[in-house]
């Protein structure tokens, strides 16, 4: 039980330190974009039919992303990515 | 001769007194005009900056008519079935009707409040309420989330990901993985989540320690109990594999100690050779592995799930005055399902929202006898009509064939209307 909790402890500093190996969201807007795209059109699907990108304001999917970053178990930069798409949908549809 | 020379002389005098004497004009107009250089550049500054602030002014005055400055957020979402079920061993009725809101609030970027209600008009015509899920999230880096509360069981993915009926692509659900079946549903408790991306891939993973299943009439069931009777907790997980993306790949686990209700509180001699006598506690441990496959219109998924309780002691529902004796007992479900939606197959936007699906699904029990009730093969064929992505039309035609001989094979016909918003 001892060498569990050491290594729960351990696991749980590491990924509270974040892995320096896993994969970021650098890039200007235009790359954020394009990822984000990509990502919507690769993961959302994984579960439910894509939505239409107008059905929510940029606020609202900013909402809907945060809590489907965490049922679907999506890195938060990709989640930052697919904020990005959809808030720039958002606003060429206004 | 002299007289040009001299000329000459005081010409050039002349213009030499003459710069002499306009030089400090020039040098004042110079330095006027640095002056009002100056104030031009000053006066475009100042410009600058009114224009900046105008332009903050008109972005912050348009967020805030859209209510938009706040660090809160906050939005309604959720789900609404109803529906329809013709059956050859029952009458015929419009099933319960539901709706789920999924309330959530978000703080900053980093802070979450979900939870789901269930409101459902059942068969007595009263209205049933359910905390589905109600949950404090906080999304401590880009691949940990730490959640407390009731949160939907993570094991597999149907429960977790797929069970909203807009998501679900039949009816109901798979034999043993909907209520009353198997597949832990919810759990109260704490757990760490998140994804992982390695190149292309993404590793994700869910722990969670909760209050754990009790002991019930189809068995263990874990339903997000509010108290325990034990201080064992139960530890539930699972790793998944994104290999390529619209792939998945995950196995999961739950692990529990579950402890017999008695109130009674039996004496053993008090009961005769055989029959049990104070609650035990059993162990109860579930593997299971899942697998979705999601490129394009295709979505092909199966899931299987082992669960095995140890021999117990105990009352199997509240109104019973008595403990039994539970042998060891063991349950396998699984389902394999595959959907494909006609989008693209012609030009006919008609024919793009159609979606026909088949599922077949398996339940076996082996140990005590009364588990065993709801032991069957299942067939589901179906066919959806996408009205919208998420307003969805049903019709399926169910084959239940149960292992216990003395319970009639039914056949069903469902539709159902799920309406996500």
């Amino acid at each position: 039980m001892k060498g569990f909790t050491v290594a729960v402890i351990m696991v749980a500093g590491f990924l509270l330190a974040g892995p320096s190996w896993a994969g970021n969201n650098n890039g200007n807007d235009q790359q954020k974009i394009a990822r984000g795209a990509m990502a919507w059109s690769q993961h959302c699907n994984r579960c439910h039919n894509l939505r239409s990108v107008e059905e929510k304001s940029p606020r609202k999917w900013d909402i809907t992303v945060s809590h489907m970053r965490v049922i679907g178990n999506i890195p938060g930069s990709m989640a930052d990515d697919i904020k990005a798409f959809l808030e720039s949908t958002g606003k060429s549809a206004r | 001769m002299n007289k040009p020379s001299n000329a000459k002389g005081i010409c050039r005098l002349a213009i030499l007194a003459g710069v002499l004497a306009t030089t400090p004009v020039l040098a004042a107009e110079s330095a006027d005009l640095d002056l009002r250089v100056k104030a031009l550049e000053h006066e475009l500054q100042s410009l600058k900056q009114q224009m900046n602030d105008t332009r903050q002014q008109s972005e912050t005055a348009a967020m805030q008519s859209r209510g938009d400055t706040s660090l809160a957020k906050f939005q309604v979402g959720g789900y609404g079935t109803a529906g329809y079920t013709a059956s050859d061993q029952a009458i015929d009725a419009f099933d319960p009707v539901a709706f789920n809101p999924i309330f959530e609030f978000q703080y900053g970027d980093d802070w979450l409040f979900a939870a789901e209600l269930e409101l459902e008009a059942n068969e007595e015509g009263e209205t049933e309420t359910k905390l589905e899920f109600a949950t404090a999230t906080w999304l401590a880096n880009d691949y940990m989330a730490i959640q407390v509360g009731k949160w939907l069981s993570p094991f597999g993915q149907f429960q977790d990901r797929l069970h909203p009926s807009w998501i679900n692509k039949l009816p109901d659900a798979p034999v043993g993985y909907g209520e009353h079946g198997v597949l832990p549903l919810s759990e109260v408790g704490a757990q760490v989540r998140g994804g992982i991306p390695l190149g292309r891939s993404i590793i994700n993973y869910v722990v969670g320690v909760g209050n754990g299943p009790k002991l019930g009439d189809q068995g263990a069931t874990t339903v997000g109990l509010a108290a325990d009777n034990n201080n064992n907790k139960s530890l539930t997980g699972r790793l998944g594999i994104i290999p390529v993306p619209n792939v998945e790949v995950g196995a999961s686990f739950m692990n529990a100690k579950i402890t017999g209700d008695d109130p009674a509180g039996t004496p053993c001699d008090a009961v005769g050779p055989g029959q049990a006598c104070f609650a035990t506690t059993g162990d109860y441990t579930l593997w299971g592995a899942d697998v979705a496959i999601t490129p394009g219109p295709l979505d092909l998924r199966g899931e299987y799930t082992h669960a095995q309780l140890k021999s117990i002691n105990g009352r199997l529902a509240e109104g019973d005055n008595h403990t039994i004796v539970v042998p060891k007992t063991t349950w396998k479900i699984w389902y394999v399902q595959m959907a494909y939606q006609l989008r693209g197959l012609s030009e006919s936007v008609w024919l793009d929202k159609w979606e026909p699906v088949v599922r077949y699904g398996e339940m076996k029990v082996d140990g005590y006898d009364g588990f065993a009730g709801d032991a069957q093969k299942r067939w589901d064929v179906g066919l959806n009509y996408l009205f919208t992505p998420t307003i969805i039309g049903k019709l399926a035609w169910e084959q239940r064939n149960y292992d216990d001989p003395a319970t009639q094979d039914e056949k069903l016909l469902m539709m159902q209307l799920a309406f996500g918003f």
